[in-house]
C-alpha cells in the first residue's frame, strides 16, 4: 500500500517530524517534508520544501510544487508545532499570536490545501497533532493547550466536512516526548506531568508512528474525527 | 488569460460534477446565465464547493496559476460572485488581472 503513496509531513527538520519522515520514507512512501530552515539530513524517497506553514502564500506554493511533481497527495501529517509554558499573568500577547499561528493556522492551511489535492482521488488521510495537555488541563500551558484544543475541534468538524470526499481526519495527543518542544521545561515539571499519567512513562517517537500507522492503514477508512491520547490519558 | 478560456474551465468542471450527480441535467444547456446556487441551481452547496476547488485545480494544473477563488472578498460580497457561471468567470478574471498587476 505504501508504494507510490504520497505523504506530506510538516516540521521535518528535527524531532518527531524527522523521525516520521525517515520512518515512512523507509517504508516506501514518497515523503514530502517542510520546515522554515534546511535540515542537516536527507534520505531516499524524501523531498524537502523550505516553507513557513503559517504563511498562506508559502503553503499554496508548496502544494503547487507537490501537485506538479507527484500529481496527488494521500496522507498529510500536521506535525509542525511550537510550545510555550508560562503563567497567564506573565504571557505576552505576541506569544499567543505566534502559538496560534503555527499550531492552529498552519494546521488549518495544510488541512485545506491537502483536502483540495486529496479530493481528486476521493481518498485521503489527515493526521493532526494535539497534546495530553488538553484533557489534563495542565497549569502553565493555557495558551499552548488552547491552541491544541482548537486543533481538536478543527479535526472533529472537518472530519464531517471531508467525509463526503473519502478523506478522514484524526488527531494524536502525545504525552511528553524528549524533543526540543519541551526543551525549556524543567525536568522536574515533566516528571510531575508523567506522574499524573495512567501509564507513567515518557512517550516515544515509535508510539506516535504506531498511532499514525493505525490511522493510515486501509482498514481504517471508517475511523474519523477521533483523538487518540498516549499514556492512558482520556 | 481570456474570458472564454475561463468560461471553458468553469463549464468543463461543472459538466464533470453534474455528470456525477444522480439527477439528470441537460449539460448541453450550460451557459453564462446558469445558476450555481439557489432554488433553480444545478448544484447544492457542497457541489458548489467542489466546483470552486476543481476550477482552482484546473487553473493550477493547466495554466500554472495558483489562486484562491474563495477569498475574503468573495465570501463577504452582498452579490456573490458565485451566482452564475458568468459571474464566477468574471470574478476569476478580476482575480487574475489583479494577480498579474501585482506581479
Amino acid at each position: 500500500m505504501a508504494e507510490h503513496q504520497v505523504m506530506l509531513i510538516t516540521g521535518t527538520r528535527k524531532g518527531i517530524g524527522r523521525y516520521l519522515a525517515e520512518y515512512y520514507a523507509g517504508c516506501g512512501y514518497l515523503v514530502e517534508g517542510c520546515s522554515r530552515r534546511s535540515p542537516d539530513w536527507e534520505t531516499q524517497n524524501y523531498f524537502h520544501h523550505l516553507a513557513d506553514v503559517s504563511d498562506e502564500a508559502q503553503v499554496i506554493k508548496m502544494f503547487g510544487e507537490i501537485r506538479k511533481r507527484r500529481g496527488r497527495l494521500d496522507i498529510a501529517i500536521n506535525n509542525a508545532g511550537i510550545a510555550s509554558m508560562n503563567h497567564l499573568l506573565l504571557t505576552p500577547a505576541s506569544t499567543v499570536d505566534s502559538i496560534f499561528s503555527v499550531n492552529f493556522k498552519a494546521t488549518f492551511l495544510v488541512c485545506r490545501e491537502s483536502a483540495k489535492l486529496m479530493k481528486k482521488n476521493n481518498f485521503g488521510r489527515i493526521i493532526n497533532m494535539s497534546t495530553v495537555a488538553v484533557p489534563m488541563l495542565l497549569a502553565g500551558e493555557a495558551v499552548y493547550a488552547a491552541s491544541k484544543s482548537a486543533v481538536e475541534t478543527l479535526t472533529r468538524i472537518i472530519a464531517r466536512e471531508l467525509a463526503e470526499f473519502g478523506i478522514t481526519c484524526n488527531a494524536i495527543g502525545p504525552s511528553p516526548i524528549g524533543t526540543d518542544l519541551i526543551r525549556g521545561v524543567p525536568a522536574e515539571k515533566i516528571g510531575q506531568i508523567i506522574e499524573r499519567l495512567p501509564l507513567k512513562t515518557k512517550g516515544k517517537f515509535e508510539d506516535v508512528a504506531n498511532i499514525i500507522d493505525f490511522f493510515i492503514r486501509p482498514e481504517s477508512q471508517n475511523i474519523t474525527g477521533q483523538v487518540i491520547y498516549m499514556g492512558g490519558v482520556s | 488569460m481570456e474570458r472564454t478560456d475561463i468560461l471553458e474551465i468553469v463549464i468543463s468542471s461543472l459538466k464533470e460534477i453534474v455528470s456525477n450527480q444522480d439527477h439528470e441535467f441537460p449539460v448541453g444547456d450550460l451557459n453564462e446565465a446558469t445558476r450555481l446556487f439557489g432554488p433553480s441551481s444545478v448544484l447544492d452547496s457542497l457541489t458548489l464547493v467542489s466546483l470552486i476547488v476543481d476550477v482552482e485545480q484546473k487553473l493550477a494544473e493547466e495554466y500554472g496559476i495558483n489562486v484562491a477563488i474563495a477569498d475574503e472578498r468573495a465570501m463577504s460580497q452582498d452579490k456573490s460572485p458565485f451566482r452564475t457561471i458568468g459571474t464566477l468567470a468574471g470574478y476569476i478574471q478580476l482575480l487574475l488581472e489583479e494577480k498579474s498587476q501585482n506581479g
